[in-house]
């Protein structure tokens, strides 16, 4: 087991005159023994960082470290990691047992201590009866099982992932992620992994890393990440479903802040009064998430942050119903019960829990409480 | 049967019975169609297909019926007469030779240099790399026939004349196969690879134990293609060699066919030419099909 470490981590590419900056100086600890989640949209530089870790590429600048050592252009062979693939990239035409003991002949182990270490691996697993079958033999779930043994015989000190769930379907995902966290807590070997897959990171990650662009955007657990998100991109991508942004305009009215929203009014509750006064004359994003905006009886509240909006379309998905709303000229979308009674042209009284939601800098898109903190 | 299973004879959503609007007209046509492209298809094949069953017949039958009117395809009395003229009377067993060895050769030289070449323009990043391909692009465009002339002065400087040197080196350069093997070592998964790599392999041994074993099919297509072009060759063997004893196969045939016209022993030869051709399609005809879309789609 070993940390890992970046300091200020520059990979650049070049194709044809241009140059691609995956990683924009990127400094990132990773604890001895931790599950650390990368999460990102595609050409956010997850990959391209875990890539780096496993020596397969090699930094423009900055160093990696991984435990004492200074790993930054080491061969892979020489950083004791082991790493499980996307497309779990088994050799086809090896068997199981023959692709889990690969890595292990290549570094020449005595054939005994080959053989107990694949069997251990293979009983873990639960693959035994899988050892003498070649890849294309297996089902989904049985290739990342071999992908993930493969990467335990080598008793790595970091366990690299990239992507490794994405290939299966819903169910099997949710299966796997399960064996993934017990396997964590089995072997408590550092493990770096990356996944577009907020669920995934949420549901596995000690602390979760959020990129974009190849600049780490947050660092936090998930619960961190869900409340206190830094900017509309981690509020956005954090959580389930789509964030309402809605434009709003900070006024001061009898010395309460108010915010005006599509045209309506609604008071800020007290303790976002502080941060929201600086602001007071200028626009600002208003972020609610969709479980945080619920129906209401009677009328328009603005102390209560109560509002009027029309139905335009309810999707119901079984567990929920998912109700868009016209909020003057805006989308809004709430999460409700899946047998709420509303039909497309209705008004009604939404509340938009104006405590849990956040206010973002129409111009940095960052959250302005964290400005107000500066 | 279910509940939810639908009453015979109809489906779910479908309109109205599609026989019922069909004019009767419109099957016609579709008909008279479908037999007007299925007799050109069959004549086409006939077309193509008359060469060699008259090769063949006229191989096993003796050498009067040859160049009958009209032409007899199944002899009375099959004979391997012709076969025996083939054999004894001309240098034979030697052309044979000599194509084995000189097709042989640049075969296997084709298959080390170009999967090796392929390989590392496809998986290898390295100073150049594009440069390398886009000469080997241009040399594609290059006919034999433009570098023939001083190709055929430097064999004559190097003293290669007559030899199986002359056969050989030049044919080993193949941008063709470069193309192909390039195109092919494409599809295969960089992940193997990498992951060969944090499995602590080398990298002449990752080429070995995981490239060669799953490049196997574009190997395949590419001993095949090697193969049957320089079986077939005909116009650099003629002219690099002088002497009965140094003539492949194809290019010694042609002195049966302006030595004699014995058209029983000359089809007997062809026949023997022909026969790999035959057999390695018969075996390798997959390939044949996978080789037409190497480079075109993945996998």
């Amino acid at each position: 087991m070993a940390s890992v470490h970046a300091e200020h981590l520059v990979k650049e590419f070049r194709a044809r005159q241009e140059v691609v900056r995956a990683l924009d100086d990127v400094s990132i600890s990773v604890n001895d023994g931790e599950f650390a989640v990368f999460v990102g949209p595609s050409g956010s530089g997850k990959t391209t960082f875990l890539r780096c870790v496993a020596g397969l590429e090699i930094p423009t600048s900055g160093r990696l470290s991984i435990g004492d050592r200074d790993v930054t252009t080491l061969h892979p062979r020489e950083r004791g990691i082991a790493m499980v693939f996307q497309d779990y990239a088994l050799y086809p035409h090896m068997t199981v047992a023959e692709n889990m003991s690969f890595a292990l002949k290549n570094l020449r182990f005595p054939r005994a201590e080959i053989e107990a270490r694949v069997n251990q691996a293979a009983k873990m697993l639960r693959i035994e009866m899988l050892l003498q079958r070649r890849p294309r033999q297996l089902s989904g779930g049985q290739r990342q099982r071999v992908a993930l043994g493969r990467a335990i015989v080598r008793k790595p000190h970091v366990f690299l992932f990239d992507e490794p769930l994405s290939n299966l379907d819903a169910k099997l995902r949710g299966e796997m992620r399960v064996e993934l966290a017990d396997l964590h807590a089995t072997l408590q070997t550092t493990a770096v992994y990356v996944t577009h897959d907020q669920v995934e990171a949420l549901t596995l990650g000690q602390r979760i890393w959020v990129m974009k662009d190849g600049l780490v955007q947050q660092v936090g657990n998930g619960e961190q990440l869900y409340n206190e998100p830094r900017n509309m991109f981690v509020a956005s991508f954090i959580g389930t479903g789509v964030v309402n942004m809605l434009p709003a305009a900070v006024a001061s009215v009898a010395g309460t802040v108010w915010l005006s929203v599509a045209g309506q009014q609604v008071a800020l509750p007290p303790e976002r009064q502080r941060v929201a006064t600086p602001w007071i004359g200028k626009d600002v994003i208003l972020g609610v998430r969709p479980e945080h905006v619920s129906l209401e009886a009677g009328d328009a509240d603005p102390a209560q942050g109560i509002v009027r909006a029309t139905v335009h379309l309810v999707e119901r998905l079984g567990s929920e119903s998912l109700v868009h709303w016209k909020l003057g000229g805006h989308a809004l979308v709430s999460r409700m019960a899946p047998d709420v009674a509303l039909r497309a042209g209705e008004t009604c009284s939404v509340r938009l829990a104006l405590e849990r939601s956040h206010l973002f800098d129409p111009v940095t898109e960052e959250r302005i409480e964290l400005a107000a903190a500066a | 049967m279910s509940s939810t299973s639908l009453a015979p004879g109809r489906v779910a959503g479908s309109g109205p019975d599609p026989v019922g609007t069909t004019s009767t007209a419109a099957r016609v046509v579709r008909g008279v169609v479908k037999v007007l492209s299925y007799t050109v298809l069959v004549l086409f094949a006939i077309a193509t297909l008359i060469p060699f069953i008259w090769m063949i017949s006229t191989a096993f039958k003796p050498n009067e019926l040859s160049m009958e009117m009209p032409p007899v395809f199944i002899p009375p009395e099959p004979t391997l007469k012709n076969f025996e003229v083939f054999f004894k009377q001309m240098n034979a067993w030697r052309w044979i030779f000599n194509s084995v060895v000189t097709v042989s050769i640049i075969t296997l030289g084709h298959v080390i240099l170009y999967t090796t070449a392929g390989y590392a323009l496809a998986k290898l990043s390295f100073p150049g790399r594009r440069l390398v391909f886009g000469m080997v692009i241009i040399a594609l465009t290059i006919p034999l026939y433009v570098i023939v002339v001083p190709l055929y002065q430097m064999m004559f400087q190097f003293g290669w004349m007559n030899t199986y040197a002359a056969l050989i080196i030049p044919a080993l350069v193949g941008p063709a196969n470069l193309f192909l093997m390039k195109q092919f070592m494409q599809t295969l998964p960089s992940s193997l690879i990498d992951s060969a790599r944090v499995d602590a392999c080398p990298e002449w041994r990752i080429f070995l134990r995981v490239v060669l074993p799953i490049a196997k099919p574009g190997i395949a297509v590419l001993a095949i293609f090697t193969f049957m072009g320089y079986w077939n060759g005909f116009f650099w063997p003629l002219i690099v060699t002088q002497t009965s004893e140094m003539r492949t196969l194809t290019v010694g045939l042609t002195s049966v066919r302006y030595g004699s016209f014995d058209y029983g022993s000359l089809m007997a030869g062809s026949l023997i030419a022909a026969a790999p051709m035959f057999l390695v399609f018969l075996i390798f005809q997959r390939y044949f099909l996978k080789g037409l879309t190497v480079g075109a789609v993945k996998g």
